[in-house]
């Protein structure tokens, strides 16, 4: 399992790295679980499945207060121009950019994936903190989490082994 | 290029597709927003485009059966079609432009990369 969770965070990383520089310029620090929770801020949650070649679902958990930032600095709008239909949309965006990358970072090129549509969630998505496959970042001074749950661990580390 | 019909069920990536022709240079350009294949369809149909954008993974019409339902009609054949997806690596891109795409770019995009994409459409409009 340790091996399998230094790979998925390795590539989550760097494609979430790549999406939010991209999209808006901003870069993401890891940093601990400990780390995450002192900065006590309003998360928004989205959803993902990635139903081929393995079944599994990417969680993307964001600061509302970071969200605010990305949309500020990629709109060039003010925060009180900034509805929260808004800024869910930019949250659902960030993470269907990021798991294509994923997806694409770690299977040859000729491997065929399918994503499905990002689903937002009311608050936080999937609030398990003792995840095992659950990663912790931080960006200009705001949380954001990544969670990746498969139903069976096996058949997401065989994609590794491609 | 006069008119571009952009169709993504994001608004942040319409947002950012147009944004990105504007610095290449599309400042003159109608865009046209479309939330899926479908509503663009109904663009495409409804008036001369110089251009179409369209993502893959969208409700209601996804950007597949778009590109089918373009290339089957004879009055847009020649449609340019641009696929801009997250879904896509070397193996979807080959089987896109087999079915008649333009060309295929994955997410997230840049102005560099649509400006090496679209320069032999911008050159043919110059001409």
């Amino acid at each position: 399992m340790e091996e399998l969770k230094s790979l998925v965070h390795s590539k989550v990383t760097e494609t979430l790295e790549e999406t939010l520089e991209n999209m808006a310029f901003i870069s993401i620090e890891e940093c601990s679980k400990e780390e995450a929770s002192e900065l006590e801020q309003d998360f928004l949650g989205v959803n993902l499945l990635v139903t081929e070649p393995a079944l599994f679902e990417i969680h993307l958990n964001i600061s509302k207060e970071l969200l605010f930032q990305l949309a500020e600095n990629m709109y060039a709008m003010d925060r009180d121009e900034l509805d929260e239909q808004l800024i869910k949309d930019l949250l659902a965006e960030i993470l269907n950019t990021s798991a294509g990358l994923f997806m694409t970072a770690i299977l040859p090129p000729e491997k065929h994936f399918t994503l499905g549509l990002p689903e937002l969630t009311d608050g936080i998505s999937n609030n398990n903190d003792d995840a095992e496959l659950k990663f912790y970042y931080i960006a200009e001074d705001c949380p954001l989490t990544v969670e990746i749950m498969a139903a069976d661990t096996d058949s997401l580390k065989s994609l590794f082994n491609n | 290029m006069k008119k571009i019909v952009i169709a993504d069920d994001s608004g942040t990536a319409r947002m950012m597709i147009k944004r990105c022709l504007e610095i290449i240079g599309l400042t003159e350009t109608e865009f046209l927003e479309a939330e899926n294949g479908k509503e663009a369809l109904t663009l495409v149909k409804q008036q001369p485009v110089d251009l179409l954008i369209s993502d893959l993974n969208m409700p209601v019409m996804d950007g597949e059966t778009l590109l089918k339902w373009v290339k089957a009609s004879p009055k847009l054949i020649d449609l340019p079609v641009l696929i801009i997806t997250s879904a896509g690596n070397q193996a979807k891109s080959d089987q896109l432009v087999n079915m008649g795409a333009f060309a295929v770019a994955n997410k997230p995009i840049n102005p560099a990369i649509l400006s090496n994409i679209l320069a032999p459409l911008l050159e043919s409009n110059e001409d």
